[in-house]
């Protein structure tokens, strides 16, 4: 029965409370020191995600969304509810390093999760980590370089490196230990477009062709547009989820959780509220045009006819 | 105040095998009441343009003048230019250091000249301006939230009462809605003291929406310098400068229709075209 | 600006020198330092000389990149000069004011300029010819060994090369603050030295911040990765010994002797006075 890759269930969790704001989330707020008053970070998430999909978590700055993803891969376990990874519990043990070598993380600071002066030692990391024998570690490294478009950059220093490049080397670094999941934590937030474009269009490559489970969080919408489904988070809940077309549809909702539709649903948006009919599957620039077209060609039809 | 460079020059670490030349004969007049939008690839000059307009950086050839007075290679004038010309860094959130929000933003009057009282008086104005409630004013400015944070940061020198006001990427690294209240809170600033703004994005939508002239750099070069229309209707050369032309505008070329930038524009436009109009 | 800033100046060509294990080229430093204190007359200072030209020669590092590394201590050499040039005693040359030259001053601040410029020469050889990174591989291993007395020789290590990898981004941060706080106009250069040290708060305190924030997404980026400390960990690039490797040990024993055996036979030369 264990064909998710995934499960969630029923998942709540607390930050504590008197720990040094150093260790907490960046983005969580915690005004009051008083926990009783305090809400959950996470509040019942059910969640359950199929191998090989693509999932993209949207939501606005601390809405719990960084905290989930923590929760994939054992960095927090949950106060209430459990977290499976398999059939391996991450509460456990025992799984700790199975579970973090199965389920890989990139980060939102492309500086702040590079640990060696040199991008061959960089992807290694991980695979020293979990004691990979050296013998084949120099063509994992090779490969995962090659799978996100790095060859021939080994010895370089990531100083050098744009951003883009610094974070497609993380993505490799993870890569290398032949993961079932990549979660990329607003891996894409502080990139400028190009590196944006550079990240997303790898991660699609390795979801489509390797199959790699791919878990975006992020809350630039556009990049939701390509996802096999879409959950937004508000407030420590689910409070949409379904296809993009599903979710970008109820604009009001996702105003709700502080975000903002992608330019093309609001220009959709904006034409229906003047009375156009284009219907609410349409997402993408393609869709709306072909839409538009159209519209334009029934409209000469009706003319014709009057 | 207006803002002239001629023939401006940067070059890092002259003389050396490091050299690297990062603006090249950049002629640019920042006129008053200007919004802006500078924009350009990673690496292309902006933020050392940024650096040379408010006087951290001493052009290597050529002369920067304000109100048609040159600049002055000397650290008193220096200093005077950079609280005429207030500069919001990418991320300012991280310049906070002071005990209590109100301090902190006090920091840049004090350094002025202003009294204490006077000083507070110029940071509580400006926390009002960018709508932080009055109860954050006492707290650590470290305990604030994210968007919080970013918007003491930039009070810190709006309090300086600069007469033109840079910002680089301020909505870098915020969420849809943390960003869109920055951008109206620059929107709200500009018109109502009619001052000089100038932002530096990456963010081709953003610039359509708020800018009214687009300055594009490449390669150390003003590779474009125009009013936003203007600027947009060169897609091929924007591309060119590895920057995107606003999705609004790509979605009317692609339709046949020219000229409009921003979302309202591109709706009224394909209402023109395909629309119903009510009988 | 800081971008480019080079711990340790590794100079990227290929020769044998860099190609050797960085244990042996730790132990040929110690060794050779050694050498300079154990040696005491002009002819072993030839022959040590002699030494250190052919191991420039065979790493390939232009002479003149290695002459410029001296240039730092150059002030150290010089005074280190003058002071044993006026402190010795015998024979008098020459005498002005409180100032007096002798021979065995003459010879003795000979002496230490050259040990100073081959010890400065000798490590530098070390830091051209190996990266950061392998070094500290190496200083982890050679350390490895003391582990019976649970010296932290990983953990020690891992510090080390996480500190190459952050001090030039930290250095860059401190500029980037520099600038917002000069763009607040911030005034760091009028006034006494309280004013300067309480003027560096708007820094220093961002600074901090921004380490500690650093240090914290590191941690759990490090974590994330499955690192769990120095057990059972392998390396992309295990260290391990080559017939060179081997062949360098063996001449740098053979070293060592020779230059035992060089001042006994010397201070036996001497007391028997046929020199």
């Amino acid at each position: 029965m264990q064909k998710n890759l995934i499960r969630i269930d029923k998942i709540t969790y607390r930050y504590p409370t008197d720990t040094e704001d150093m260790t907490e989330e960046p983005e969580q707020e915690l005004p009051s020191k008083d926990k009783g008053s305090l809400p959950p970070a996470l509040d019942r998430i059910d969640l359950e995600v199929e191998k090989g999909q693509f999932l993209c978590i949207l939501g606005s700055n601390g809405s719990g969304k960084s905290t989930l993803a923590r929760h994939l891969n054992a960095l927090l376990v949950p106060d209430e509810g459990s977290v499976w990874i398999g059939d391996m519990d991450t509460r456990d043990d025992r799984y700790l390093w199975e579970i973090r070598a199965q389920v890989g993380m990139v980060f939102q600071n492309p500086d702040n999760q590079m640990v060696a002066s040199q991008i061959e030692e960089e992807v290694a990391f991980g695979l020293e980590n979990i004691g990979f024998p050296s013998e084949d570690m120099e063509q994992r490294v090779k490969e995962a370089l090659a799978s996100v478009g790095l060859s021939g950059l080994e010895k370089e220093n990531p100083a050098n490196l744009s951003g883009g490049q610094k974070q497609r080397t993380a993505v490799a670094g993870i890569l290398a230990m032949r993961p079932a999941c990549i979660v990329l934590d607003e891996s894409t937030a502080m990139l400028d477009p190009k590196g944006r474009r550079e990240i997303m269009n790898t991660v699609l490559e390795l979801n489509r062709k390797h199959g790699i489970t791919m878990i975006c969080i992020t809350h630039f919408m556009e990049e939701a547009v390509h996802a096999d489904r879409v959950f937004v988070m508000h407030k420590g809940k689910i409070l949409l989820s379904g296809t993009p077309k599903e979710v970008f549809c109820k604009s009001d909702e996702i105003l709700e959780a502080g975000l903002k539709l992608p330019v093309i649903c609001q220009i959709a948006e904006e034409l229906r509220q003047k009375g156009m009919k284009i219907p609410a599957s349409v997402i993408t620039q393609q869709q709306l045009i072909s839409c538009l077209t159209g519209i334009s060609e029934n409209e000469n039809l009706n003319t014709s006819d009057s | 105040m207006i803002i002239t460079l001629e023939k401006v020059n940067y070059i890092y670490n002259p003389g050396t095998v490091n050299a690297r030349q990062a603006l090249r004969d950049v002629n640019l007049t920042i006129r008053e009441g200007e919004f802006i939008a500078l924009a350009g690839s990673t690496g292309s000059g902006k933020s050392t343009l940024v650096q040379i307009l408010n006087g951290l950086k001493v052009p290597s050839s050529g002369s920067v003048s304000y109100d048609s007075s040159v600049l002055a290679n000397d650290r008193k004038e220096l200093q005077k230019i950079r609280c005429r010309i207030g500069v919001v860094f990418q991320y300012p959130e991280y310049q906070l250091f002071d005990e209590t929000v109100l301090k902190d933003v006090s920091y840049g009057p004090k350094n002025k000249g202003l009294s204490e009282p006077e000083a507070l008086e110029k940071a509580k104005e400006a926390l009002q301006q960018v709508g932080l409630p009055e109860e954050t004013y006492e707290k650590s400015p470290f305990d604030l939230s994210g968007g919080e944070k970013r918007r003491a940061a930039i009070a810190g020198i709006l309090a300086m009462e600069p007469e033109v006001l840079i910002l680089d990427e301020p909505t870098a690294g915020l969420d849809p809605l943390g960003k869109e209240e920055i951008l109206d809170l620059v929107r709200r600033y500009q018109e109502n003291n009619h001052s000089t703004v100038i932002m530096v994005t990456h963010n081709m939508d953003e610039a359509a929406e708020y800018a009214s002239r687009i300055i594009v750099m490449e390669n150390g070069f003003v590779l474009m310098d125009g009013e936003s229309h203007e600027v947009f209707s060169h897609p091929e050369k924007l591309r060119e400068a590895g920057l995107d032309i606003p999705q609004a505008e790509q979605l009317c070329l692609s339709l046949g229709l020219e000229g409009n930038i921003t979302i309202e524009e591109a709706v009224q436009a394909i209402c023109a075209k395909y629309a119903i109009l009510p009988e | 600006m800081f971008r480019n800033i080079t711990l340790g100046q590794y100079y990227p060509v290929d020769s044998v020198i860099h190609r050797l294990d960085p244990r042996v080229k730790l132990l040929g430093v110690v060794v050779y330092i050694a050498a300079l204190f154990i040696m005491n007359n002009i002819w072993g200072f030839l022959l040590l000389g002699g030494v250190l030209a052919v191991l420039i020669g065979l790493s390939h590092v232009p002479v003149g990149y290695m002459i410029k590394g001296l240039r730092p201590a150059l002030i150290l050499i010089i005074l280190a000069v003058i002071f044993n040039l006026f402190s010795g005693t015998g024979t008098v040359i020459w005498k002005w004011w409180i100032l007096t030259l002798t021979y065995s001053s003459i010879l003795r601040a000979a002496f230490f300029a050259l040990r100073l410029i081959c010890v400065i020469l000798g490590t530098g050889l070390l830091t051209y010819t190996t990266t950061p990174t392998t070094l500290t591989n190496g200083l982890e291993k050679v350390f490895s060994h003391l582990r019976v007395i649970r010296f932290p020789a990983h953990e020690i290590a891992m510090m080390m090369s996480i500190a190459l990898r952050f001090i030039p981004i930290l250095a860059e941060e401190v500029n980037k603050i520099t600038n917002a706080q000069l763009a607040r106009g911030a005034d760091f250069e009028t006034g006494g030295f309280i004013k300067k040290a309480k003027g560096m708060i708007p820094i220093l305190i961002p600074l901090f911040v921004s380490a500690f924030r650093r240090a914290a997404d590191l941690a759990t980026a490090m974590e994330a990765r499955c690192y769990h400390g120095g057990q059972g960990r392998t390396r992309l690039h295990p260290l391990t010994y080559q017939k060179r490797d081997k062949i360098a040990y063996v001449l740098i024993l053979v070293f060592l002797l020779a230059v035992i055996a060089l001042r006994l036979i010397m201070e036996r030369c001497l007391q028997t006075g046929r020199i």
